[in-house]
């Protein structure tokens, strides 16, 4: 038991093999102990010492073991650790990795415009034509109706004018312009 | 694996929650106008407009009610020709004693207001696609007509935006 301990503190023997083999030595010594107490029981006289030849039993089977051990379990100095995959295919990687950043650029883009100053409704120029006041309409239709007699000829010419954005109305006129008879 | 997943689910969440959202500026937010003597308040999404018609001294409007060139959403501050100390209620039955003769005009309602604690005219009347609210007010001696002028359909919904600009003008 000793033994082993000291090769497992060296680092001769891997943790795993120290259990192994201590838990077979326990099993032994508890063993050994267990028909120790028996024969005490029956009355026996029970060697305190272990047989020479048990010993070296002991030490040969040790020795074989040893032997056994080194010749088929290698321990390799550094174990290659293994690379974690993480089952996501470049494509895959690539493609969150868009998404991602597609978030980032349209939120920031987003963001972006919104802070902007809103220039567009103020630039419209807009025009209220609206009034609270009645608004005077001059527009007016005067009518002149001027008539001409002219005896001379006997001919009688009417000329009706209607006219727009005359602030004054005239009523109708006659113009007569002589009686000569001739 | 997970990682992506839970990546992914804050990338839901953060486009969910910034739907809800909205442009406070241009709901919430007032901008001040600031000229001619007179000021006040209106509502952040609107832009001063320019109007035509005479004894105008300030207009605002909404772009977003632009039909045909000309918003339909407006606010109009006008003075009547009206000489300073006249009284008020002189100057508006004189107004409206001939402003109905254009029968384009149906008169809806009229009454007493108050703004900012001083008493104030108020007469409400339509065309066939809009609605008009004119407040006359007595500012130290002189008057201000604030007209303000929606669609029909969407008079009701302006009444904020107007009351907003109501009840913040002043006379510098």
């Amino acid at each position: 038991m000793k033994k082993l301990e000291t090769q497992f503190a060296e680092g001769k023997v891997s943790k795993r093999q120290y259990g192994l083999e201590k838990r077979v030595l326990e099993d032994k010594l508890s063993t050994i102990l267990a028909a120790d107490r028996i024969k005490k029981l029956q009355g026996k006289t029970v060697d305190e010492i272990p047989h020479e030849a048990e010993k070296q039993k002991e030490k040969e089977d040790t020795v074989e073991k040893e032997e056994l051990i080194k010749k088929y379990v290698t321990t390799p100095r550094s174990a290659p650790t293994p690379t974690k995959s993480s089952g996501m295919s470049k494509g895959k990687v690539s493609l969150i990795v868009f998404l991602v950043a597609a978030f980032f650029v349209g939120t920031g883009y987003g963001v972006y415009v919104m802070s902007m100053p809103s220039n567009n409704s103020s630039s419209i120029a807009m025009t209220v034509n609206d009034s609270a006041f009645p608004i005077l309409n001059n527009t007016t239709n005067t009518t002149t109706n001027t008539t001409i007699k002219t005896n001379k000829t006997s001919t009688t010419k009417t000329t009706n004018t209607t006219k727009k954005n005359s602030s004054t109305t005239s009523g109708s006129s006659t113009k007569s312009s002589g009686n000569n008879t001739g | 694996m997970k990682k992506y997943i839970v990546i992914i689910m804050l990338m839901l969440c953060s486009v969910v929650v910034s739907g809800c959202v909205t442009d406070n500026k241009q709901n919430n937010e007032t901008q001040t106008y600031s000229q001619n003597n007179i000021s006040f308040n209106y509502p952040g999404g609107w832009a001063t407009a320019n109007p035509t018609a005479p004894n105008s001294i300030a207009a605002v409007a909404d772009p977003n009610s632009v039909q045909s060139g000309s918003p339909t959403t407006v606010v109009l501050i006008q003075k009547p020709n009206a000489t300073v100390g006249s009284n008020l209620s002189a100057v508006y039955a004189s107004n409206y004693a001939t402003f109905f003769n254009n029968t384009e005009y149906q008169r809806v309602s009229e009454g007493n207001i108050t703004v900012n604690g001083t008493n104030a005219l108020e007469n409400v009347y339509t065309t066939n696609s809009k609605q008009y609210r004119a407040v006359w007010l007595d500012e130290n001696g002189t008057i201000y007509v604030i007209l303000c002028i929606a669609n029909q359909s969407d008079y009701k919904d302006q009444q904020a935006n107007f009351n907003l600009i109501i009840n913040s003008f002043k006379v510098q």
